[in-house]
């Protein structure tokens, strides 16, 4: 089987998992939240590739980081993939898990951040234009971030749309910077 | 004190911004999966072009550019262009849409720049026309005509028997120390006053050896019309990767645009221009060093196996376009080192056989004094010979020769004393020929004083004369050609061609000439 086989069964068999428990959304963010921080820490991901390490080890050391905030599903598949040595496939198996999860619910996720709660009216609208923007359902995934000052950003699809103040901030900084650089041929 | 009310700052700020349109940018975003050695992998961005210029965002909002490089199922290999050291796992990645590319234009001119184009002279920015693509497609054969305009050097060696064409691409090779850099900077001294756009592109040197070849070019009021990139040892790879396709881009504006800054075509010619890439070996060691990194396959010298395909791609953009299209042209003089004289060594090899000749400098001649150390009997040019004026070709016609009989019979020569006449005058025209080929740095020469130096060695007016005095009575001879019959060389640069008059003038002055140089000598 090709790496990109077993990604695939992977990921399969963790949404078969996942739609069981009936928490697609929370074994999601699991599997990516376990995926960055063993991409984060260089001792982490030293360890889990380590070789000489026993599988039993590893299995300890995942469950007694992860066991308490993420879903089990996700970390039971993260440890399996990581034991059978596809520990660098992790990402692959999150965006694949994405996309059967779209599929198959029909829907697609989008996150939205804010720098304040939406209202229903917004939340409401945003979902409307989104959905007929991509002709698709859409599920909103709100986050609140105060360092973006304002307006939306919006990521859906390996998509971003950003609208925000602080973006524009950053634009504005360049134009000034750049006055005088020229424009395009 | 001068007050100065707030309405006005407000002005003068919004005047800045004008240009500044707030809109919402989607843009294709992923992360970094891992990090180190320059190199970024990256999740997500499935539509990165090959060669897109990526956006990382690291800690504080800090951007730092890279370039997609190796396009694989799950993932894009990248490398940065910046400080590396901002940037960790898990950060952001975003797609920009434009392949890399570099500012262009006039104001470019006189300026020292990085491969990115920004500059590093403290003269302030750059006022740019455009941006041109690091990598652009060569022109094909029907924008194309072939090369028939010289490229003057100055260098008496390399005009007469090496002549090199405008739109050519002539290698110059050789060890270390052997005057590669002192060849090219004289061609680009040369240039003053010819309306050709010199571009010099310093490529993993050492930051002062850099300094010294600007200030070189300053002294001699060559920086009005050159732009130097400097991609130093201590830049990062892909810096100096990308720095010759940077400096042929910031050429070519030249050549696909007219004086007036409109693009070139039938009515409006395009402009001349001379690229030095100083030099491709340490290009070839930075790309060497990216694609191990990213893990391709090392081939040959652990060189991958694309290298051939890097530097043809970048001297084929050396052109010479066809009226149609303006009639500019791009002369590329690649310079590579090479390890005690190996040019079967994998990177010579292949820049010896992409370009269309090579200036061979040796050790060797070197230090017996040849200078420039120019191997004549294995320096060729493949397409210069149309580009060399007529007067140039009847006076040089023996020169190569002369000289190739002369090598073959120095090496008899030293076992024995007891030689026929025939010999002894060939030997005795070599030696004279070898001295007179002899030049300072930084002195080139026009080619109507190279035409009056090489006939009076081919004619055999020096025959007579002692080697040691040969250079003497070549600088004298010039001097009062110049200054006693200043028609001969009008008439030679007007008519590019010797008549038999001319020759006879000529011959006349030479004797003339040589009464006053024996009776003094």
């Amino acid at each position: 089987m090709t790496t990109s086989e077993s990604i695939g069964t992977y990921a399969r068999v963790l949404f078969e998992l996942a739609d069981a428990a009936g928490d697609v959304d929370a074994v999601d963010a699991g599997l990516r939240t376990v995926m960055e921080t063993v991409r984060a820490s260089v001792e982490l991901r030293d360890a889990l590739a380590d070789s000489a390490l026993p599988a039993e080890k590893k299995r300890e050391i995942l469950s007694g980081i992860f066991s308490t905030s993420v879903a089990p599903e996700a970390v039971a598949i993260a440890t399996l993939a990581i034991e059978r040595g596809l520990g660098g496939s992790l990402g692959a198996i999150a965006d694949r898990f994405s996309e059967i999860a779209e599929s198959e619910r029909g829907i697609v996720v989008a996150e939205v951040t804010t720098a304040v709660e939406l209202t229903d009216a917004l939340r409401g609208s945003i979902t409307e234009k989104l959905a007929a923007a991509l002709g698709r359902p859409v599920a909103l995934r709100e986050r609140v971030d105060g360092s973006i000052l304002g307006g939306i950003r919006i990521n859906v699809a390996g998509r971003v749309l950003d609208g925000s103040l602080s973006s524009q901030l950053d634009a504005m900084r360049a134009t000034l910077s750049n006055a005088s650089q020229g424009g395009e041929a | 004190m001068t007050q100065i009310n707030a309405s006005a700052i407000h002005e003068v700020l919004k005047k800045q911004l004008e240009g500044f349109k707030p809109e919402v940018d989607v843009r294709e975003v992923g992360t970094v999966a891992q990090i180190g050695d320059g190199i970024a992998r990256c999740d997500g961005l499935k539509g990165a072009m090959a060669g897109e210029l990526l956006e990382f965002v690291g800690e504080g909002g800090k951007t730092v550019y890279g370039m997609a490089l190796n396009l694989d199922e799950h993932e894009v290999g990248a490398v940065l262009m910046g400080d590396i050291t901002l940037i960790k796992e898990n950060d952001t990645v975003r797609t920009t849409g434009r392949v890399v590319q570099v500012p262009s234009g006039r104001a470019m001119l006189g300026r020292i720049v990085n491969p990115l184009g920004e500059p590093i002279d403290g003269k302030g920015p750059i006022t740019a026309e455009g941006y041109r693509p690091v990598e652009f497609r060569a022109p094909g054969v029907i924008e194309r005509k072939g090369v028939h305009e010289p490229m003057q050097t100055g260098l008496l060696a390399i005009d007469s028997m090496i002549p090199v064409g405008r739109g050519q691409r002539e290698l110059i090779i050789g060890d270390r120390q052997t005057g590669k850099t002192a060849v090219a900077i004289d061609t680009i001294i040369n240039q003053k006053g010819n309306d050709v756009i010199c571009v010099y592109v310093a490529i993993g040197q050492k930051a002062s050896t850099v300094a010294g070849v600007v200030q070189t070019l300053e002294k001699y009021g060559a920086m009005d019309y050159t732009i130097i990139v400097a991609a130093n040892a201590s830049d990062p790879a892909p810096l100096q990767y990308i720095a010759p396709m940077a400096g042929c881009a910031m050429g070519e504006y030249f050549m696909y645009t007219g004086e007036d800054g409109k693009p070139a075509g039938e009515s409006n010619p395009g402009r001349h221009v001379l690229c030095v890439y100083d030099d491709l070996s340490k290009q070839a060691v930075a790309y060497r060093q990216m694609s191990l990194t990213l893990r391709r396959p090392p081939g040959r010298e652990a060189y991958p196996g694309d290298v051939f395909y890097l530097h043809s791609r970048l001297l084929e953009r050396a052109v010479k376009m066809s009226d149609a299209n303006g009639a500019g042209s791009l002369t590329a003089l690649p310079v590579i080192e090479t390890q005690a004289g190996d040019v079967s060594a994998y990177i010579p090899t292949n820049v010896i056989s992409i370009t269309d000749g090579q200036i061979f400098l040796q050790t060797d001649l070197f230090f017996q004094g040849v200078r420039p150390a120019v191997n004549v009997g294995i320096s060729v040019s493949r397409v210069g010979g149309n580009a060399q004026i007529k007067a140039m070709k009847q006076v040089a016609g023996s020169l190569r020769l002369d000289l190739a009989s002369y090598r073959e019979l120095a090496a008899f020569a030293q076992f024995g004393s007891d030689l026929d006449k025939a010999t002894q005058s060939t030997l005795n025209r070599g030696a004279r020929l070898v001295e007179l080929l002899k030049q300072g740095q930084y002195v080139p020469y026009p080619v109507e004083r190279q035409v009056i130096a090489i006939f009076a060695g081919t004619k055999g007016f020096l025959d007579d004369i002692p080697v040691e005095s040969v250079l003497r009575f070549r600088d004298g001879l010039i001097e009062f050609v110049e200054s006693a019959h200043p028609e001969i060389s009008k008439t030679i640069i007007a008519e590019q061609k010797l008549s038999d008059e001319t020759v006879e003038a000529l011959g006349q002055a030479i004797n003339e000439f040589k009464a006053g140089f024996t009776a003094e000598g």
